[in-house]
This record gives C-alpha cells, sequence and structure tokens, in this order.
C-alpha cells in the first residue's frame, strides 16, 4: 500500500480531531448538567473520603513497596558473581522499584493537596500526619534503595541527601547507561507534549459547560512553556560547545 | 545487519565474565551485556578499550556491513 504524504495525513488528522472535537463539545452541552452534577459529585467524594483514600493509597504503596526492598535486599545477600539471571532480575525490580517510591511520593503531594483545599472549613489533622508519615517513608525507602543499587553496581556515586545528588549520578554512569537515560528523558519530553495538548483540550471540553476559572490554562501554558524552554536552551548550549562528552 | 560483535567469543576465550570485562574496561556489566546482544553501540574509545584488554583490533572485534 502506498504511504500517505506527511502533510496530508497531518491535515486528515487534524479534519478528524475537529470533527471528534465539535462533537465532543456538542454533546458536552447537551450534557452539561450531567457531567457538572458528576464533576461535583466526584469532587464531594475526593474531599469527604480524602483520609480513607490517603491512608489506603499509601497503605497499599508502602506495602508493595515494602515486598520489593525485602525481596530485592535478600536476593542480593545470595547473588553470585557469576549468576547472570539474579542479577538481572535484582536490577530490573530495583528499576521498578525507585520509580514507584517516587510515584508513592507524588501521590502524597496530591492528596494532601485535596485535604488543604478543605481546610479552612474542616482540616483534617490526620491528613497532615499521613502526608508526613507518606513523606517521611518514601525518603528512607530512596535512601535504602539508592544504598542496595550501589552495592549491585558499586561504581555510582551519589547520595539522595545530597542537592547535587542527580548530578553526581548521571557522571558515575558510564555510556550505555548515560544513553538509556537521556534516550527516556527525550521519550518523556515528546510524550509530554502531546499530554499537555491533550490536558488542554480537555479543559477546553470542560470549559463548555463548567467555569474550571483560568488557572488550569495558565499552570499548564507555565509548565508547557517552561519544558520546551528549557529543552530548546539546553540543546542550543549542547549544539555549541558545551556537550561535555570527552573522555 | 549493521554492527555484530565477537565479543562472547573472545571472552570465552579469556575465561572472563561480563562483570570481570566491565571492571577491566571501567564499564557496567549491564553495559557489556547490552554490547554483546548488539542492543548499543560502544563508543571508539569504550570499543578501542575493550579491544585492548582482548590484544586485538576493533576492526577483529566489531563487525559493520551496510545494510
Amino acid at each position: 500500500m502506498k504511504k500517505l504524504n506527511p502533510t496530508i495525513k497531518f491535515f486528515i488528522v487534524l479534519v478528524i480531531s475537529a470533527f471528534i472535537g465539535g462533537l465532543l463539545g456538542g454533546s458536552i452541552i447537551h450534557g452539561e448538567d450531567a457531567i457538572i452534577q458528576s464533576l461535583i459529585n466526584f469532587q464531594n467524594f475526593m474531599i469527604n473520603n480524602n483520609l480513607l483514600i490517603q491512608s489506603s493509597v499509601f497503605g497499599l504503596c508502602a506495602l508493595i513497596i515494602l515486598i520489593l526492598y525485602i525481596s530485592a535486599n535478600l536476593k542480593l545477600k545470595h547473588l553470585d558473581e557469576n549468576d547472570d539471571l539474579l542479577f538481572d532480575q535484582i536490577d530490573h525490580q530495583l528499576g521498578f522499584l525507585i520509580p514507584f517510591i517516587s510515584v508513592t511520593m507524588i501521590f502524597g503531594f496530591c492528596l494532601f493537596g485535596v485535604t488543604v483545599t478543605n481546610s479552612m472549613e474542616d482540616f483534617k489533622l490526620l491528613g497532615l500526619i499521613i502526608f508526613l508519615v507518606n513523606m517521611a517513608f518514601t525518603l528512607i525507602m530512596t535512601i535504602l534503595s539508592i544504598k542496595l543499587t550501589k552495592v549491585l553496581y558499586p561504581d555510582k556515586k551519589g547520595n539522595p541527601l545530597d542537592f547535587n545528588f542527580d548530578k553526581e549520578w548521571l557522571k558515575s554512569c558510564d555510556e550505555a547507561e548515560k544513553f538509556v537515560i537521556y534516550k527516556a528523558s527525550y521519550r518523556c519530553y515528546q510524550l509530554m507534549n502531546f499530554v499537555y495538548c491533550g490536558v488542554v483540550t480537555l479543559c477546553l471540553l470542560i470549559s463548555i459547560a463548567v467555569n474550571i476559572g483560568i488557572f488550569p490554562y495558565l499552570l499548564i501554558g507555565f509548565l508547557w512553556i517552561t519544558q520546551t524552554l528549557v529543552y530548546s536552551i539546553a540543546a542550543n548550549r549542547f549544539q555549541h560547545g558545551q556537550l561535555d562528552n570527552v573522555q | 545487519m549493521g554492527l555484530e560483535n565477537r565479543l562472547k567469543e573472545y571472552r570465552a576465550r579469556d575465561n572472563l565474565n561480563q562483570s570481570d570485562l566491565g571492571k577491566l574496561v571501567g564499564a557496567s556489566r549491564q553495559t557489556i551485556s547490552l554490547i554483546e546482544r548488539g542492543d548499543y553501540s560502544p563508543s571508539v574509545i569504550l570499543a578501542l578499550k575493550i579491544a585492548k584488554i582482548f590484544g586485538t583490533t576493533v576492526e577483529e572485534l566489531f563487525l559493520y556491513e551496510e545494510e
């Protein structure tokens, strides 16, 4: 089959997107009351059950983190230098554990935000305590997991409590590890451009039915512009002699 | 075809595991594994270091053919 010209493909996608947008917009206008009600219901559910949600999410995540950490630790104690299979298993486990700890911390921040939203009317001390416990737990687990990674990769350097941790860690990575980090970062940059675009579209659609104010647009705009500028400035610098890859 | 290598063969010849080779050239075991599987093309410096360890040339160790 003949491949479509990219320009034609672009315009076809544009027309289809406009059609879907129009259709969604139209159905939102017709189902305005139902959408407003479901958004209000969702918000009320989150505010009323926030402590339960906060503690359940944290409890579940903490349990998974502890299981993964203890299992990786035990495997590491029995690791023989020639056992490539077990080495890969521990590496995969740590590769999942560390981002999962970060996700738990982000959940903690978001759900604490919901607690704070309602704090003028009904401040819940337990919400603050769960948030602080979450932060302490994720911090301790990050330190322990990094220590475990250092046992697996003794050349790795950096203290997670140090503000220069990322820099030091990257410096201690070899070329293939750096390549993986750069490739993953670029994938993240590409994906985030779609995410920002999608979230703005979603906000626009919701705005037809509900007044969500100007702050969602300002916030997304700020994040999107920051990401684009940081990427462009860094790329420009690297292209003009600050690549620093001479070994 | 791209880049192929004879790293595994040379490693077996010298009785070195991936960790040992990694230590000798200043790379991680994972990096050696990635190179061996053909999932990563090493830099000129790393290729030269590996070739030096095995007492051979880069051309002997890495085979490149136009696709």
